[in-house]
């Protein structure tokens, strides 16, 4: 049955024990991960960082990682795909947050009631002790009859312990009461693990063993909950004493009339940052003094000592749009430092523990669009990266969320490329234009959102957040984040300008660049008001539309063109790169929707605005 | 009794048969105060008595 079996997604050498993370969103187990196989996964202080199972080797066996659940059962697809890596598990390294015991121990103790072998790494000693939560480790393994090992994860405290007391997990106190229905099931199935889930009325689990699932969910899970809550009676003994700072600062993000000014702060901070000093000046000296000024006259002069530049190969490699200028000067001189700059704000942000305070200041004004607070954390990853962001509206508690915020993050968030160029060609207009620029792209934004929470059918869900304690980010963490995340760009975009640059070099020689010119012309010219080369910048925009922005660098416009045009290819189809994701995440039909409807809002909004200027 | 507020967990997704104060799986506080449930004519301090 391919629906429960993950051996088609993973290669498992032969003999190779199957070794599970497992554990609640947002308790470390991507840094566990990262510790035992040298992968580096992305590690942030917020919950779903990971929604796709990674594996590494160990010895001969194989790690792998699992997105953060709260059960072994099937209520969402995350559950699923962690679902059928735990049944299938060898040994499970059971990761638990100390700070939130009582919310964890569930899946501990569910994973001991499917009879796996499991060790137990209690995480955020720290954490837990600043708190003044007591935890006797020696009770809690009695308990539990399993090893129990006490980590600081961010420290890497304890994680060797774990790695050397792997193989010394075993069968832990079983907790279940309902011991003759299970017994009836596993005679069925003789799979001790699938029967408690069979037990505990998963539909899957049921179908594969072709058995109708039982309907003792509300049992098994009371009769779990009170054993639990009787553990964290005997292993638990508090005594108050948690940061005082920390939790008035904490207090103080999420009340609006302090919340909002500190938010704003820190957008402030983040301007500066990007759009001032990475735009401008680190942008002036890689792009303008290195690249333009003293890269390209070389390479030209280089290759043209082997051929004839103004040949079409030439004109591919050293052109206009050539290869080996256009696209190095783009990627490298113009978009990798603001990708980076932008990358350090945001691991910044994700570390602190920022972001789930952020969605709990602004849940009420995302209400307004049909969604709630947890939609903030795509959307700011969404400056980062439209395609990475799009992957994280999974977080969304339904369809309708999940739809709506892929529409807005398509069409009215500037990934970290764009708005750098974007800053940096609207900076120079001064204030006035730059206000234009946001208070427009707002508009359309809540607009569509309005629309779409009229029309969609359905209902949104409440916002129910864990706020995970303030941390002061890490800063090897930080660059090594912003390193892995720069890179992927690089990787992916790179690849993408090369063949939009031979494209576009083709399409000008052949003359089709000016026949398409001179066909849309009656839209970029009459409607936008813009010069008719622009509609290279879009048609640049619809393979990466930082790629179409930093066209637009290149044209000299008046400053209404300027920011008509900036308007239009921000609201542009998203790139490529997304656009394949957001088939993979939703269905075709709602993906060309999204598609045709960020060409119709883009030009629509671009035209009104130029009447409104001009 | 079915007028809770939840259908399920808005933290981990479980699924909520009958009135629920916390969630069973994640322990997730659901309702604080009556005002916050749909309209069930018992009161939570009944339920916790229970």
């Amino acid at each position: 049955m391919n629906c429960c079996d993950i051996s088609h997604q993973i290669d498992i050498p032969k003999g190779a024990k199957k070794i599970v993370l497992a554990g609640n969103p947002n308790v470390g187990k991507s840094i566990f991960f990262n510790y035992l196989t040298g992968i580096y996964v992305d590690v942030s202080n917020f919950p779903g960082t990971t929604l796709d199972i990674s594996h590494g080797k160990f010895n001969k066996d194989v790690i792998i990682d699992t997105p953060g659940v709260y059960g072994v059962s099937s209520f969402n697809d995350e559950e699923i795909v962690a679902r059928d890596t735990i049944a299938q598990a060898d040994i499970v390294i059971n990761i638990v947050d100390s700070t939130h015991l009582e919310r964890d121990l569930f899946l501990t103790q569910q994973i001991i009631d499917m009879g796996i072998p499991v060790i137990v790494a209690l995480n955020m000693m720290d954490e837990s002790r600043e708190r003044g939560l007591n935890i006797d480790v020696d009770k809690l393994s009695k308990e539990l009859g399993v090893e129990i090992i006490p980590t600081v994860a961010t420290k890497q405290k304890g994680l060797k312990n774990v790695k050397e007391k792997i193989y010394e997990a075993k069968k832990g106190n079983k907790s279940l009461k309902l011991n003759d229905k299970l017994k009836e099931i596993k005679d069925k199935t003789n799979n001790e693990r699938d029967s408690l889930l069979i037990l505990e009325g998963d539909e899957n689990i049921s179908k594969k063993h072709d058995i109708k699932p039982l309907n003792y969910r509300e049992e098994v899970y009371k009769q779990r909950r009170i054993r639990i809550d009787e553990i964290i009676k005997n292993v638990i003994n508090i005594k108050e004493s948690e940061s005082k700072f920390k939790s008035k600062l904490s207090r103080l993000m999420i009340k609006p009339i302090t919340g909002i000014p500190l938010l704003l702060g820190f957008l402030y901070l983040i301007y500066k940052f990007i759009g001032v000093f990475v735009a401008q000046t680190v942008v002036g000296l890689t792009e303008e003094t290195f690249f333009a000024e003293m890269y390209e006259p070389f390479i030209k002069g280089f290759v043209g000592n082997y051929l004839d530049i103004t040949s079409l190969f030439g004109k591919l490699l050293v052109g206009e749009f050539g290869i080996l200028t256009m696209t190095i000067t783009y990627t490298f001189g113009l978009l990798l430092p603001l990708v980076v700059g932008f990358y350090l704000c945001l691991s910044i942000l994700e570390d602190s523990g920022y972001l789930p305070r952020i969605a709990t200041l602004v849940d009420r004004l995302l209400n307004k669009i049909g969604l709630n607070g947890r939609a903030i954390i795509p959307m700011l990853l969404g400056f980062g990266c439209v395609t990475m962001a799009t992957i994280t509206t999974r977080l969304l508690g339904s369809k309708r969320e999940k739809i709506i915020a892929i529409f807005l993050l398509g069409l009215a968030i500037p990934c970290s490329a764009q708005i750098g160029v974007i800053a940096g060609l609207i900076a120079p207009l001064g204030a006035k234009y730059f206000i234009i620029y946001l208070a427009t792209l707002f508009i359309v934004y809540v607009l569509a959102g309005t629309f779409l929470n009229k029309v969609l059918p359905g209902e949104s869900s409440d916002l129910l957040i864990d706020l995970p304690p303030l941390r002061l980010p890490k800063i090897k963490n930080i660059l090594m984040k912003t390193y892995i995340k720069s890179k992927s760009f690089v990787k992916e975009a790179g690849p993408i300008f090369l063949i939009g640059a031979i494209v576009i070099t083709v399409m000008k020689e052949v003359g089709f660049l000016n026949y398409i010119q001179n066909l849309v012309a009656p839209i970029t010219v009459n409607w936008l008001g813009l010069p008719k080369e622009a509609s290279t910048a879009f048609i640049m925009g619809i393979v990466r539309r930082d790629f179409g922005a930093a066209g637009l660098n290149s044209l000299t416009m008046t400053p209404i063109q300027t920011t008509v045009s900036l308007i239009t290819i921000t609201l542009f189809v998203p790139c490529i790169a997304a656009m394949m994701i957001i088939l993979k995440e939703r269905n075709t039909k709602e993906s060309l929707g999204i598609w045709f409807g960020s060409w119709i809002a883009a030009f629509l909004t671009g035209g009104i605005v130029f009447r409104l200027l001009s | 009794m079915s007028c809770s507020k939840f259908k399920s967990c808005p933290q981990c997704g479980y699924k909520i048969e009958g009135f629920k104060i916390k969630c069973p799986r994640c322990n997730k506080v659901l309702l604080k105060k009556c005002s916050e449930c749909n309209g069930c004519k018992l009161n939570i301090k009944d339920f916790k008595k229970k």
